[in-house]
């Protein structure tokens, strides 16, 4: 654990600095929006930001990957065809970010840095300019909803790494820890507002910890179990096919997913003018799996659910990313319409082996 | 590849279109300033307003010209087979990983073909008869529906001239055909080889890949770690980021489009890389 420099800050003091950044650069800050949810939205007056969330319904992956974006122009001049890049990566401040959304913006970007193939030159330019001039302002959770489950995901409640700044509600104060450069560079710019933390507030802050982690819902993900399971690669046909009985394949676990980072590339135009664009895409869908010509290896919704599960709890990713792909975020429970998210996925794919062990046990017997 | 040039294809115009066998036909393009590629990688073809594709390169390192090999599969293929002479295509590349050959100097090579699979093992058997001496025996066997659709007929006499054993068959014969008939398999019980000297390159549809590759394992004794494969998948950046193409854990635009039998077979574990 790298040593963290502590401040805190008063609550009015933070919006001062929330409305000088917003009046800077781009401020991104949670709304709510649409009869009660939060949203992130660039905010250009701190009073809409809400306090009152406990996580967004979509993770602020779109200010990093866009749903849709150009990434190049053609235009046919004279006969000679002229291709642009565009590089879209204005400067932004996120505040009221999630940890487990944290944990996201990590393990997307070292994926799209090219970290996880050892190479970076491979980088991906329109990422990760736009993750340079990202800053994030995290705030801790206190008060998990009933579908989270990032205790059993190491996703939060509280992070140690990924923020710039991550802040803790103490009642009247704000307690910042400082994880990056950027970080240092805010508390820099306005040293008039932050004060060095006292020993006691350090020590409220872990007080806080341990509280919330009493108050976890009724979704544990223990995926230890199901990781060595998915890596063993023998897991019970039936439990796919079951789990890809119920899949309605809408998508949305993967659209909503902070880790999920699929897309697909369309030309939109005709020969002398367009552009070409990116927009997420999800493993679950059948066209993304097909191949030139029309055959499909994975023909079958057990078949992309199992592809997807492997991607996200199995020790090959593990080994490449450093980490399995689930933050507990539970944004997949909230939108899983056929009961297949992942808290149950990974029950069902436990359970079945219980069962298994159950009936080799009585057949010795 | 510089980083800049990620996403960004350079443009280049098409030399000359040379019709193979029905549906498939060869694209001759210059190379771009500073290109340089190895045997088994591949490009990604982009014709603006219709979209990429990855396409194997069947030229060898060594021609002056880039050669691809385009079957008429798609709805991007099927608009590169209506462009002409002088058009204009983008190239993104050299992408993907390369057939490992230079380790096996002084050894038997075997190819191992099927239909249009012939294409990107072009590069790696020109660029060993540019190098002729370094090898012993080099065997072609290769395999096509029908005669009709033997790919490269043109070129057989001069892979013969270079000492290259070339045994044909056909699933299906026409009244002219003489050869064998069935599928690449049944030409193994005809050569005779040392198989613990011997290396083979095997690329095709993907059923006869995964057969070919049990059989030279199982019926002619290479070894599996010196049965390489080259696999396809549908692919929409070629550089590790999309997702599409991935087998397992393999990525094969990053890890592959090259594997080792015994690479193919732990993936086959998990997911189905037929």
């Amino acid at each position: 654990m790298p040593d963290l420099t502590y401040k805190k800050i008063g609550k009015e003091d933070l919006m001062k600095i929330l409305q000088e950044i917003a009046n800077e650069e781009e401020l991104i800050a949670p709304v709510e929006m649409f009869g009660g949810e939060a949203l992130f939205q660039p905010v250009k007056d701190v009073n809409d930001i809400t306090f009152n969330y406990v996580n967004t319904l979509f993770p602020p992956k779109q200010f990093l990957l866009p749903r849709f974006e150009k990434i190049l122009t053609y235009k046919k001049e004279d006969g000679k065809l002229k291709v642009e890049e565009i590089i879209e990566a204005p400067k932004r401040t996120i505040f009221g970010i999630r940890s487990c959304d944290v944990e996201g913006i990590r393990y997307s970007e070292f994926f799209y840095s090219g970290k996880m193939f050892q190479r970076e030159d491979l980088a991906d330019p329109h990422f990760m300019a736009r993750r340079n001039n990202l800053t994030i302002i995290s705030v801790a959770c206190l008060n998990p909803a009933p579908t989270c489950f990032c205790v059993c995901c190491d996703g939060g409640p509280f992070l140690e790494r990924g923020f710039d700044l991550q802040l803790t509600d103490l009642g009247e104060y704000w307690l910042c820890e400082v994880g990056s450069e950027k970080g240092t560079a805010i508390i820099e710019k306005f040293p008039s507002f932050f004060i060095d933390a006292e020993e006691k507030d350090i020590q409220k802050r872990k007080e806080l910890e341990d509280k919330v982690l009493e108050k976890f819902g009724p979704y544990p993900a223990f995926s230890g179990a199901t990781l060595r399971r998915i890596t063993e690669g023998n897991i019970p046909r039936e439990v796919w096919e079951s789990l890809g009985e119920r899949c309605i394949v809408c998508g949305g676990w993967q659209l909503l997913c902070p880790l999920c980072f699929c897309y697909t590339v369309v030309d939109i135009g005709d020969e002398n003018e367009g552009y070409r664009a990116r927009i997420w895409d999800s493993c679950h869908y059948e066209g993304y799996h097909r191949l030139a010509g029309g055959p499909n290896p994975r023909k079958g919704r057990d078949r992309r659910r199992e592809r997807c599960i492997f991607h996200k709890f199995s020790w090959q990713y593990v080994e490449r990313m450093g980490r399995h792909g689930c933050v507990g975020c539970g944004r997949c429970v909230i939108t899983c319409m056929g009961y297949v998210h992942m808290p149950q996925t990974v029950w069902e794919i436990r359970s079945a082996f219980r069962e298994e062990s159950y009936k080799k046990e009585a057949k010795v017997r | 590849m510089k980083q800049e040039l990620l996403f960004l294809p350079t443009l280049v115009t098409i030399k000359e279109i040379k019709p193979e066998i029905p549906a498939v036909a060869t694209f001759r393009l210059p190379k771009p300033d500073g290109f340089s590629h190895k045997a088994g990688q591949f490009l990604e073809v982009s014709l603006f307003g219709k979209g990429e594709v990855p396409i194997s390169i069947s030229s060898p390192p060594s021609y002056e010209d880039l050669l691809l090999t385009i079957r008429n599969s798609g709805y991007v293929t099927g608009a590169i087979h209506k462009l002409k002479e002088g058009d204009v295509l983008g190239i993104r590349g050299p992408l993907g990983n390369t057939f490992p050959y230079e380790e096996y100097e002084g050894w038997d090579v075997i190819f191992v073909g099927g239909g249009i699979g012939l294409a990107p093992l072009r590069s790696l058997l020109w660029e060993m008869l540019y190098h002729r001496d370094k090898f012993g025996r080099i065997l072609l066997l290769y395999g096509a529906r029908s005669p009709a659709d033997l790919l490269y007929p043109w070129q057989y006499e001069e892979f013969e001239r270079n000492g290259v054993e070339i045994l044909l068959t056909v699933d299906r014969g026409d009244e002219k055909w003489t050869g064998n008939v069935g599928v690449v398999t049944t030409l193994f019980d005809k050569v005779k080889i040392e198989p613990e000297r011997t290396v083979a390159y095997v690329c095709g549809p993907p059923i006869m890949i995964r057969f070919a590759m049990r059989d030279l394992v199982e019926k002619i004794g290479i070894a599996p770690h010196n049965c390489i494969a080259t696999l396809e998948r549908h692919m929409k950046c070629g550089v590790g980021k999309c997702g599409h193409c991935v087998i397992a854990e393999k990525y094969v635009c990053i890890d592959g489009p090259v594997f080792r039998y015994p690479e193919i077979k732990m993936l086959e574990r998990y997911d189905d890389p037929w």
